[in-house]
């Protein structure tokens, strides 16, 4: 999943991409409001964290901006004052929710774990999809009851396709979403990372949880069960 | 114009040299006029007399020594001429002799029998006559009589006219400046006295202003007042919150420095210790928001109530608590948006955190009177014992918990600030019951 970061200061916003990298998202790192705008509209974006004092355009603006060009991903706020008034003037203007700056990165997280649950309609942290358990906010994968050792990358693609049971995403959105910007994309890796997630998923090849569709990419095909 | 009282005395300077002088031009005309209009009444007669005392045999003659002396005597004042039809003199009175030919010599105008004609030349008035002279022989004789007055009286009449007036409008003048400056002075005495409050104030002698003002004054001083009080009690504030903050950090400070940074525990303790101090300093910034409500404004308090439950509607997405608000579109606040903001969404947040997923706000009253807003939820309540110790949780830095209910405090502090409470109460089923009261 990616990330978009705009945050001024750069021990902050360093400490937070690195922080989330190693959850495993692809992040964006953006030093001011007008790259933010850029970014934000431009590429693809499952979830941002705007800070709200930013040098030249106030992460308000910001996120109307964004709102205004029909960008519905769900944006968590920092704010370093923490009073009322910034913090309905930013849920107003498109926002989600908030954090008080200082913060704990697990608070962060949280957050952005509740939103992105929010953002794909699940009522709870963990669905099951028959035999198969996905813990979305611990990011943990288990089959019958036995966990399984997925990568970080195979984790993201699993977690991507799973957001979208039923819908067919092409190797290009998934690539789009799951690398970051300045990083080497080569498609082939992602039928590489299918092909091992579906033998760890699927060993036996009795559940198919992911179908190839010729030509358009790919289909988690599996249905979450309802608790 | 910097001074209100230079701006008066140049108004007047410019208006009353204007009024005076038109007035005084105004009065010499008139009274000319009626002078002039007097002499060209009395002409006429002067002819009538000449008329009375002539003869016409040959010619035109009349007696060597006529009625009014004055045509006899050279000089003085009252000449006759009658001229004939192609305008020759054909008799002048004696007085006539002494003046000049030039005057003498006034080309009798062209008129019709029973005309007359009155005009000022030089300096006398003349009137001419034409009549037609009825002879012995039944044959009409055309004659001008032209009778001419010396000027000389009416105008040295004038002049002491113009005398009088310009001594009584000057006067005016004088004494109309006098009062002026005396209701000047009067007039600005508030302004005085009240840049001699602000002065005092100024040098520390004086609070606030005590004077009793004129209603044109009262709104500035009472919004003078206002000002120095509030500034006043945010510069206590200040002073306050800056004593609180450096007690309250001076614990973890302490801790920090007195610890055995070879311990194992240390890493530990700092993170405990910088937590502390990061609450400390976020209580202090929030409790800053409040403060300087005074020369506030009034707002409506349902659209502001309304966009905290927006807010916290999407905050507290996942619990989805009910948000009731019960309040009169008319209803009002006076003073800072940031301050209601700050202390309703703090107390809003904490029955939607806590409370049992309903939530209750209801307002009554409303500036300019008092206003009372009721919060209530459905959850367990606080217990009473725990009432006070938590509304004043700020007033001991050190013993703050762990960042529950925080807001309250940072409510209650605000809500002092503006003179008002924070009552905790229990509501009817049972959960707690936050009544914020600000007063008139």
């Amino acid at each position: 999943m990616r990330m978009l970061i705009v945050e001024d200061d750069r021990q902050l916003r360093e400490l937070l991409g690195a922080s989330f990298r190693d959850a495993g998202w692809a992040v964006e790192l953006v030093p001011d409001g007008r790259e933010g705008r850029y970014y934000g509209i431009e590429y693809p974006c499952d979830i941002a964290i705007v800070d709200l004092g930013l040098p030249d355009l106030s992460g308000i603006d910001l996120i109307r901006q964004w709102r205004a060009a029909g960008r519905i991903f769900p944006v968590l706020i920092l704010t370093a004052r923490g009073d009322w008034r910034d913090k309905v003037e930013g849920l107003e203007a498109g926002a989600d929710d908030y954090v008080t700056k200082p913060f704990r990165f697990e608070e962060v997280a949280a957050r952005v774990a509740a939103l992105l649950r929010r953002a794909a309609g699940r009522a709870t942290a963990a669905v099951e999809f028959g035999e198969i358990r996905i813990d979305f906010s611990a990011r943990r994968v288990s089959r019958a009851g036995k966990a399984l050792e997925l990568t970080s990358f195979e984790y993201n693609t699993l977690e991507y396709l799973a957001s979208r049971p039923g819908s067919v995403v092409s190797k290009a959105e998934l690539t789009d979403h799951l690398y970051e910007e300045d990083q080497d994309r080569d498609s082939n890796v992602i039928e590489v990372f299918i092909g091992r997630l579906r033998r760890k998923l699927d060993p036996d090849q009795t559940l198919q949880p992911i179908e190839t569709v010729r030509g358009a990419g790919y289909r988690f095909v599996l249905r979450p069960v309802d608790a | 114009m910097r001074s209100l009282t230079g701006r008066l005395v140049l108004g007047s300077a410019l208006l009353l040299p204007l009024f005076l002088g038109a007035s005084g031009w105004y009065l010499e005309r008139s009274h000319r006029a009626s002078l002039e209009a007097g002499e060209a009444q009395r002409l006429p007669l002067q002819v009538f007399a000449l008329l009375a005392q002539a003869e016409y045999d040959d010619g035109i003659s009349l007696p060597e020594q006529l009625l009014d002396a004055r045509f006899n005597q050279p000089n003085s004042g009252l000449y006759a001429r009658i001229t004939g039809a192609d305008g020759t003199p054909l008799w002048l009175s004696p007085s006539a002799l002494s003046l000049p030919p030039a005057v003498l010599d006034y080309p009798a105008p062209v008129l019709s029998p029973g005309e007359r004609h009155f005009v000022r030349r030089d300096r006398l008035y003349i009137l001419s006559w034409q009549v037609l002279w009825e002879t012995g022989s039944g044959q009409a004789a055309p004659l001008q009589f032209t009778v001419m007055e010396s000027a000389d009286p009416i105008d040295a009449d004038i002049a002491v006219y113009r005398r009088h007036l310009l001594l009584w409008l000057g006067g005016s003048a004088l004494l109309l400046l006098a009062c002026q400056g005396v209701i000047l002075g009067w007039g600005l005495t508030p302004l005085r006295r009240l840049t001699a409050e602000v002065a005092a104030i100024e040098a520390g002698n004086a609070e606030r202003l005590v004077g009793d003002y004129p209603r044109e004054v009262q709104a500035l001083t009472s919004n003078l007042n206002a000002l120095l009080e509030g500034e006043r009690s945010r510069r206590e504030r200040v002073r306050n919150t800056l004593a609180d903050l450096a007690h309250s950090l001076k614990t973890p400070l302490a801790v920090l420095h007195s610890a055995d940074t070879a311990d194992s525990g240390f890493a530990g303790l700092v993170r405990e210790q910088s937590a502390r101090m990061e609450q400390i300093v976020n209580y202090q910034l929030q409790r800053s928001a409040g403060g300087s409500h005074n020369l506030l404004q009034l707002m409506p308090v349902l659209p502001l109530v309304e966009r905290l439950r927006d807010t916290l509607l999407k905050v507290h997405a996942e619990t989805q608590p009910e948000v009731a608000v019960t309040i009169d579109p008319h209803c009002q606040f006076r003073g800072d948006e940031r301050d209601f903001l700050e202390v309703v969404g703090n107390i809003m947040d904490n029955a939607c955190k806590y409370g049992g997923g309903k939530v209750q706000v209801s307002a009554s009253g409303g500036a300019p009177s008092a206003l009372t807003l009721v919060v209530e939820d459905n959850g367990p309540g606080i217990p009473a014992t725990e009432r006070e110790r938590i509304l004043h949780r700020g007033t001991r830095l050190d013993e703050l918990g762990s960042g529950h209910g925080l807001g309250l405090a940072v409510a209650a502090d605000i809500i002092e600030s503006y003179r008002g409470k924070l009552e905790i109460q229990t509501s009817d089923c049972g959960g707690a019951r936050m009544v914020i009261r600000f007063p008139a």
